[in-house]
């Protein structure tokens, strides 16, 4: 169960991360940095300022999605030009700074931030569940469905896979790219506030808290295929729940390394990942 | 602009009596500096910089010449150290365990180098990061080489412990390494490796072996990488896991990028820009990442090429001046 609900963290990191590689074909290494931002944002409110939590996590993820859009307005969508590889350093520079904003701002104390509710321990059948395992992979599970239906049933989805797939034609048709983009980037960094928020009640709280998430998030992509927002949400949930079972069964310590090799193993076997689309390139 | 008067000039690596100045300043400086009344007290840091140089040309070899991004060079940093570290303290001769570490990474190389044929783009990139973070994780879990805690390793004995002979040591490897990078550059291999990194399609047909080239470029990386990983430990006198990190792997990329891609005087300035950066920085932790961070998003914002590519540009300037 509880690869069910960690899964649900990388498989939200990994959509965000498909989510801007298909419309804006950037790495985007500050996604993790992002997402702890946010978290420390609805600590703040929650600890500081005394707001209830269901209000403050809720505020984080639009403060998230405001600041993810105005980052890819004014630092990203400038420089779209440059290579892919310039782009992705720039993100990294991007996460340097977010990564220090946050340690310099909330302190590199360890906190804690809780969950919606407290733990419980739940017997269905002779397997015990921790309750909260369970209201993160539902949490999860509701936010996929909710990026889902925004995909296939709004305009701004409709916008969102247009643009994703053609975007001069889209520009050609009058669709405000500039503004498809950076919603897509808004929706992004929500999924990734969401995600730290799932993630942090079940570690300490601090700056670098969502870098292991954010690297499983890219294997998990990868292995679902860049190229995939589905694959993306298989990708999590498998290697959370193999990163779990192989931990359990075969070796504790191996279990982070077999999500690192598995990434290689599954490339081998299929170049663009599991659900990823073969490129046809126009020489 | 020169005049290349002879063929042999034109293929000399340098080639102009303002090139020799330049170069023999640089060679009588860095010969120099553990006798120089300021520059003493950093020998160390020098060293590391050479150390980090050699890291430099090797990801300028994969990432700027064949365009092969690689976020998992911790992993053979590691694999060189952890081996020279390893077989340095079973007895072997120094320059041997070295050799044999060059050879560790090397086929280390050809192990994510053979996989990466396939790949490209993010999917190569993801799958070197995977690489790097589970050499992390195999070599803190395993016992014989100290798991999470390291072991200590020594500098050749030869060279006694001092910071001085070693640092005359790591300059000499650092010079015939960067003298076969920039030979190799200008040789046949060289011009493929870039041959893949423009038009693949185009290079083969023109003949590249495409497989062996990226193969080869893999493996040499990870060599010289391997190397640069035995004067890495035996300069800090330990190795540990911790210092194999992502975030070293991202420190390579860096180099390279802001620097400027694609040029290897950019990689050696890449090299310096982030080394000096770290040490001018480590007083100040969360301050100096900061200022770290944002020294690369303004970089990466105002000159994309690099710092090597905004010196070619004022440099045109100048030559083609008055026009």
């Amino acid at each position: 169960m509880s690869g069910v609900s960690i899964g649900s963290v990388y498989a939200l990191v990994a959509l965000g991360l498909v989510l801007l590689y298909r419309t804006t074909t950037i790495l985007n290494f500050a996604h993790g940095d992002l997402g702890v931002l946010a978290a420390f944002l609805a600590f703040t409110m929650l600890n500081s300022l005394e707001i209830p939590y269901l209000v403050s996590a809720l505020l984080s993820l639009l403060a998230a999605g405001v600041i993810g859009a105005l980052l890819y307005l004014l630092l990203l969508r400038p420089a779209r030009n440059q290579s892919p590889l310039g782009l992705l350093i720039l993100t990294l520079g991007l996460a340097f700074v977010l990564n220090s904003f946050d340690a310099v701002v909330f302190g590199t104390d360890n906190k804690l931030l809780p969950a919606v509710m407290a733990d419980r321990i739940l017997r269905l059948g002779g397997v015990s569940f921790s309750l909260l395992s369970l209201l993160t992979a539902g949490l999860g599970l509701l936010l996929m469905l909710g990026l889902w239906l925004l995909l296939l049933y709004t305009r701004l989805g409709l916008a969102l896979r247009a643009v994703a797939q053609r975007p001069e034609v889209a520009r050609a048709l009058g669709l405000p790219v500039r503004l498809v983009l950076t919603s897509a980037w808004g929706i992004a960094t929500l999924l990734a506030a969401a995600a730290a928020l799932l993630f942090a009640p079940t570690t300490l709280l601090q700056p670098s808290m969502m870098l292991g998430p954010l690297a499983k998030g890219f294997v998990a992509a990868v292995i679902g295929g860049m190229s995939s927002l589905p694959g993306a949400v298989l990708g999590g949930y498998a290697l959370g729940v193999l990163e779990v079972l192989v931990g359990t069964y075969l070796s504790l310590e191996f279990g982070s390394s077999f999500a690192f090799l598995a990434v290689i193993l599954v490339l081998v076997v299929r170049p663009r990942g599991l659900l990823g689309r073969s490129e046809v390139r126009r020489v | 602009m020169t005049l290349h008067k002879s063929y042999r000039q034109d293929l000399a690596l340098i080639r102009t009596p303002m090139g020799w100045m330049a170069f023999g300043l640089l060679a009588a400086l860095l010969l120099m500096v553990p006798f120089l009344p300021v520059v003493k007290a950093y020998v160390f840091d020098v060293t590391f910089f050479l150390v980090f140089a050699i890291v430099a040309l090797a990801m300028a070899l994969l990432v700027g010449m064949t365009g092969q991004v690689s976020l998992g060079h911790a992993g053979f940093l590691a694999a060189g150290a952890y081996a020279t570290g390893y077989l340095h303290g079973l007895g072997v001769p120094y320059l041997l365990a070295l050799m044999a570490a060059a050879a560790l990474s090397g086929l280390l190389g050809l192990v994510i180098g053979l996989p990466a044929l396939r790949l490209e783009g993010p999917y190569l990139a993801i799958a070197t990061l995977g690489f790097g973070l589970a050499v992390q994780q195999i070599i803190n879990n395993w016992d014989l080489l100290g798991a999470s805690a390291g072991f200590a390793i020594d500098r050749p004995r030869l060279l006694g412990f001092s910071d001085p002979p070693f640092y005359y040591f790591v300059l000499l490897v650092f010079v015939f390494l960067g003298w076969m990078s920039f030979n190799l550059e200008r040789s046949h291999v060289g011009r493929a490796f870039r041959a893949v990194r423009d038009a693949e399609l185009a290079a083969q047909m023109s003949g590249v072996d495409l497989a062996r080239i990226k193969t080869l470029a893999f493996v040499l990386s990870a060599a010289f990488t391997g190397v640069a990983g035995g004067l890495y430990g035996s300069l800090l006198f330990y190795v540990s896991p911790q210092n194999f990190s992502l975030f070293l792997s991202i420190k390579f990329l860096l180099m390279v990028v802001l620097g400027g891609l694609g040029f290897l005087p950019g990689a050696l300035l890449g090299a310096g820009l982030v080394v000096g950066l770290d040490t001018a920085l480590a007083r100040a932790q969360s301050l100096s990442q900061l200022l770290f961070g944002a020294v690369v998003v303004l970089l990466m914002m105002l000159e994309p090429h690099g710092i090597y590519g905004r010196w070619l540009r004022i440099r045109r300037y100048f030559r083609s001046w008055p026009m």
